[in-house]
């Protein structure tokens, strides 16, 4: 990575509202949130608008990834940066949330009447379910991807257990587990010092 | 107060939220029907469904919802309700905002990054945490509200296998068990 990697300016200036729209039509057409955005969010801002490069972009997916926050916001929030300052941040963000929340209010103010409407009763049983399968995908896929070990596996018990029977929030378990792998990264760049005389 | 609430419980969600919008529901799940109760269990099912189903990120379209009923539950007027929406959502980006400015300082200079280096292990170490973290939104909403009987277990074993095997998108699913679900009660 060049340490100059921020400061790269596109030679032509591009403008905040063609920054703002292009983030409010991927959201507008993205639909199941995070990853399925991103081939859109490439298609759009590197092959057709050629806002960042290639590397560019997805050096910056590689590095929001591992932040906390929505992947969507947090990509609009660098890329606008990248490519227009704090200004170009803040109105890709505008265009990123814009949808969703407009979206979601037209749902929350028209349908909450209809809640126990009969149809739509039958229909959500069937959809909660569904939901909840939703849910074990994603983790399961990600239980492979992070690797079968006891260690991983011990982890995700302990943190299912703390949450699920506990009650524990997940706020808790997140910073109990930072705070041990901290630690024995810590211990483990040490021990060989102390080893070695 | 609701307003404070909100806005406090969604800015901690945003700033613990690590690993993707199926983790952060974890987060929500816990405050808003556990610990406020501003949602049921079977009507976050619903939120997460309607969430999938429309465009747009996970979390931010569950902040936006959550916002809007909590603030109507504790009897404002609707458009009192779709500003607290709003001021919902922008709690639960805002942490990013702070969080890039300290990234832009310190992980894009290299020279600065040298002296973060349990960086790394701390954030490869979280993955099997978010895993867990997924699989207790998923177990936690696997209760008899959402499960009335045999159907609801054919449904979400039949929507399983689809999903693994790839094949159909989420939305698609969603529709096609909201489809079965009106045919077979």
């Amino acid at each position: 990575m060049q340490p100059d990697a921020i400061q790269t300016v596109t030679e032509k200036r591009v403008g905040l509202p063609a920054l703002f729209f292009s983030f409010l039509k991927t959201g507008t057409f993205t639909f199941g949130g995070g990853y399925a955005m991103l081939s859109l969010l490439q298609r759009e801002l590197v092959a057709r608008k050629r806002y960042l490069s290639e590397t560019d972009f997805w050096e910056t997916v590689t590095l929001v990834q591992s932040l906390p926050g929505v992947l969507v916001f947090n990509t609009a929030l660098y890329t606008g940066y990248k490519v227009r300052g704090l200004k170009g941040s803040l109105a890709a963000c505008a265009g990123a949330i814009l949808p969703s929340v407009v979206i979601i209010l037209l749902i929350a103010t028209v349908f909450s009447p209809y809640w126990q409407h009969p149809a739509l009763v039958r229909i959500f049983n069937g959809i909660r379910p569904c939901v909840v399968a939703l849910l074990f995908a994603p983790a399961i896929q990600m239980a492979r991807v992070t690797g079968l070990k006891i260690k991983n596996i011990l982890i995700a018990l302990a943190a299912i257990l703390c949450i699920t029977v506990l009650r524990v929030s997940p706020i808790w378990v997140l910073l109990a587990v930072g705070l041990g792998s901290g630690l024995t990264a810590y211990r483990r760049a040490h021990k060989p010092k102390s080893d070695t005389p | 107060m609701i307003f404070l609430q909100l806005c406090y419980t969604f800015f901690k969600i945003g700033l613990f939220g690590f690993g993707g919008g199926y983790a952060m529901l974890s987060l929500i799940e816990h405050e808003v029907v556990h610990r406020y109760g501003w949602l049921s269990a079977s009507r976050f099912a619903d939120l997460i469904a309607i969430s999938q189903m429309t465009p747009g990120a996970i979390s931010i379209n569950c902040a936006t919802y959550v916002g809007y009923e909590a603030v109507l539950q504790a009897g404002y007027p609707v458009f009192v309700a779709i500003l607290g929406s709003i001021l919902t959502s922008l709690a639960l980006c805002a942490p990013s905002l702070a969080l890039m400015i300290l990234v832009l300082k310190f992980l894009f200079d290299p020279k600065r990054r040298a002296r973060l280096p349990y960086l790394q292990p701390v954030l490869d170490g979280l993955k099997p945490a978010v895993v867990g973290l997924i699989f207790s939104s998923a177990l936690l909403l696997l209760n008899p509200q959402n499960f009335i009987d045999w159907r609801s277990g054919l449904i979400c074993i039949v929507a399983l296998a689809a999903v693994l095997s790839k094949k159909i998108s989420p939305v698609y699913l969603i529709l096609l068990s909201g489809l079965a679900g009106y045919l077979l009660y």
